[in-house]
């Protein structure tokens, strides 16, 4: 998985990107301020940076070009909400621009779209003795391939991504078949049923009650 | 139209007509005076006409005996019809010679006394008759001769007048027009400052010297423009001071509120451990505490940004201690020391709101002062009014901080405003609240060694009520 570098002087908001990280497998370093951002660039192999732009000191709105510089991908993370902030923040080269309050699911999704953009995310997960992976789209069970539709490798990678995380029915329905669909929950079900069966995952991917369902790793 | 083109047009077309009044009268004048001395060289000529044919008329007819003048006056005529001088010779009502143009007509120069004089056009062309009896017998005699000059003297005169005018018309629309273009050139760059400011730019003033009327409206201009940019000025402060503090509060606002979400949907539907579970739990727990005091400092700025208040006599000794009374947790907790000492007994003012600023006061001494600190609470006169202070021996406010450290949201460190609770909004309300007063609030603050707080209540309106 990745290694994030979380910015945010608040440490509550800090830590609370961090545990979310921490749940679907990323690996992460956080600073309070921006004053050793250069340095732990420079140090550490870092994949992307979350930053926030209200900072002691210098704002993260400055520190972009140094970061841009280093080739490293940035996504915004700041309660300045104005079109236009999110506009300048985009045009100085940030990847993306996520408004406080967040979503843990949003957040992660739009990290991993991020890493995918860059060519940093994993291209392969293991959990007992099922590999899917996710550049060439195909799962194998004890070295055997199993046969997989397109929906339900869609389905499969938003579990991936959100291990650890349960997801609503209403939020799966929306990454994977779109907000215009009409259809009912229990299509959700069904795919899960199937996904359970195919990868041998009964015990992994966990039904939360009346919510929705969980991969747990 | 251009007020110099306007100026131009003016000057140049009453120039013209006074030019041609003048040339006309003068024309006239001429021509007259001309006619005068045209009549009179045509007098003597006829006069000396008279003379001589009257004496050879005479001469004629004592030596011949004969009445019969026509060839003899022939003969004489013949002289002057080189020098364009016609006769004609009448006796009685009976023309007995003529060599001029045949008209008819009045004859005015055949009435009357010595001689009469009459111009005459005949073929487009000037001719002045003169007539009148002669010396001979009681003939009468017409002589007319051509003063075509005169008119061809006049048309000359005319149209040299006319070029006469048209070059002085040349010569002054340039001087005009390059006098006027410099006398309007303050117009022109007042107008470029005018539309420069208007467009915006408010720093701009125009540069018009000198003491005519253009420099003193440039002057005023400027004082104008002084005005206004100094009114923009203030309500972009304003605007911008607005914003500052709408981003302080968004970002104050939204920062709990993200971490109370963030944290309640983790503990709902995340695989944590118990340790994470705690985590979680103390996080909402403190973010909630913060929301809930800025929630109430925020309602109290909003209150007494709306509010006037009623002052009515308060006694200071017994402020202080009911603020140490209300404080004495924090004072016990880190074992202060407070010393009182007043001077002053009275103040007028709200109960309520005094307590809240002085407690407000207090607890930052408290927050800045290291353990076992002391805290002094003074009153005094000052010869206007009474003046309250707080001091404490903290750690002092740096020096570049304390112009701003009144605004809301404004905060010198952050991260360590945050570990105390502070949000930057107490010793705005404090402002805030001895605004309402009348008071004025000062701050002495060295690094590191004190801070001193003190409200002045020694304006007027403060001891007028």
């Amino acid at each position: 998985m990745a290694k994030i570098l979380i910015v945010d002087d608040e440490k509550a908001i800090n830590d609370l990107v961090a545990v979310n990280l921490k749940m679907v497998g990323h690996e992460y370093v956080q600073l309070y301020s921006a004053d050793h951002i250069l340095q732990t660039l420079h140090e550490t192999h870092i994949d992307l940076v979350i930053l926030d732009v209200m900072l002691p000191g210098r704002d993260g709105f400055d520190l972009m070009q140094d970061i841009v510089k280093r080739g490293v991908p940035v996504i915004f993370l700041t309660a300045r909400n104005s079109v236009s902030d999110k506009v300048y923040g985009l045009e100085i080269g940030a990847e993306d621009y996520i408004v406080k309050p967040f979503e843990a699911v949003e957040l992660i999704a739009r990290i991993h779209v991020v890493l995918r953009r860059n060519h940093k995310a994993a291209n392969e997960f293991r959990l007992d003795d099922t590999v899917v992976d996710l550049e060439k789209h195909t799962v194998t069970v004890h070295g055997q391939e199993v046969e997989i539709t397109n929906k339900e490798f869609q389905l499969l990678d938003l579990l991936v991504q959100n291990k650890n995380i349960a997801l609503s029915r209403e939020k799966i329905i929306e990454q994977t078949w779109g907000f215009d669909f009409y259809g009912e929950t229990r299509t959700v079900d069904v795919h899960i049923q199937k996904l359970r069966k195919k990868l041998n995952w009964e015990n992994r991917i966990k039904t939360v009650y009346k919510y929705g369902y969980r991969l747990e790793v | 139209m251009k007020f110099w083109q306007k100026t131009y047009l003016s000057v140049l077309v009453v120039f013209l007509i006074a030019f041609d009044l003048g040339a006309f009268a003068l024309l006239k004048k001429s021509y007259q005076l001309n006619e005068q001395l045209d009549i009179s060289r045509g007098v003597s000529v006829y006069g000396g006409i008279d003379k001589s044919l009257s004496y050879i008329l005479r001469v004629y007819t004592e030596s011949m005996g004969n009445t019969n003048y026509e060839t003899v006056i022939a003969s004489f005529a013949a002289n002057y019809d080189k020098e364009d001088i016609l006769l004609e010779v009448y006796q009685g009502n009976q023309l007995i010679f003529s060599n001029a143009y045949e008209f008819k007509g009045e004859r005015a120069e055949l009435q009357g006394g010595p001689y009469q004089t009459v111009y005459r056009k005949m073929n487009d062309e000037l001719w002045l008759f003169i007539g009148g009896k002669m010396e001979f017998r009681d003939l009468r005699l017409v002589v007319s001769r051509k003063s075509d000059y005169l008119q061809e003297y006049h048309a000359a005169l005319r149209h040299y007048f006319i070029q006469l005018s048209v070059v002085i018309s040349v010569i002054l629309s340039a001087a005009l027009i390059f006098l006027l273009i410099q006398l309007t050139a303050p117009i022109r760059r007042l107008n470029k400052g005018v539309k420069a400011i208007a467009a915006g730019a408010y720093d701009q003033r125009v540069k018009v010297g000198g003491n005519d009327e253009f420099g003193e409206l440039a002057h005023d201009f400027n004082r104008m423009a002084d005005a206004v940019s100094h009114h923009i000025g203030t309500i972009q402060k304003a605007s911008e001071d607005k914003e500052m503090f709408i981003n302080n509060l968004t970002h104050e606002l939204k920062t709990p509120i993200t971490a109370i979400k963030g944290y309640s949907e983790f503990l709902n539907h995340a695989n944590y451990n118990e340790e994470e579970r705690k985590m979680a739990v103390r996080y909402i727990h403190e973010h909630i505490a913060r929301l809930d005091v800025l929630s109430g400092k925020m309602m109290q700025l909003l209150y007494l940004k709306s509010d006037k208040i009623a002052l009515k006599p308060i006694h200071i000794e017994s402020l202080f201690s009911d603020v140490v009374n209300l404080e004495r947790h924090h004072i016990e907790a880190k074992q202060m020391k407070v010393i009182r000492e007043c001077l002053a007994d009275e103040v007028y003012g709200d109960q309520e709101l005094l307590q809240s600023l002085f407690m407000n006061l207090v607890e930052n001494s408290i927050k800045a002062s290291s353990f076992g600190g002391e805290i002094r609470l003074c009153s005094y006169h000052d010869g206007k009014g009474a003046v309250l202070e707080v001091l404490d021996y903290g750690r002092g406010i740096p020096e570049k901080d304390i112009a701003n450290i009144t605004e809301a949201f404004y905060v010198v460190d952050r991260s360590r405003s945050k570990e105390l609770g502070g949000l930057g909004l107490g010793l705005s309300i404090c402002n805030q609240i001895a605004q309402l007063h009348h008071a004025t609030l000062t701050i002495d603050s060295k690094e590191n060694e004190y801070t001193r707080v003190s409200v002045y209540f020694t304006t007027p309106l403060q001891l007028e009520d």
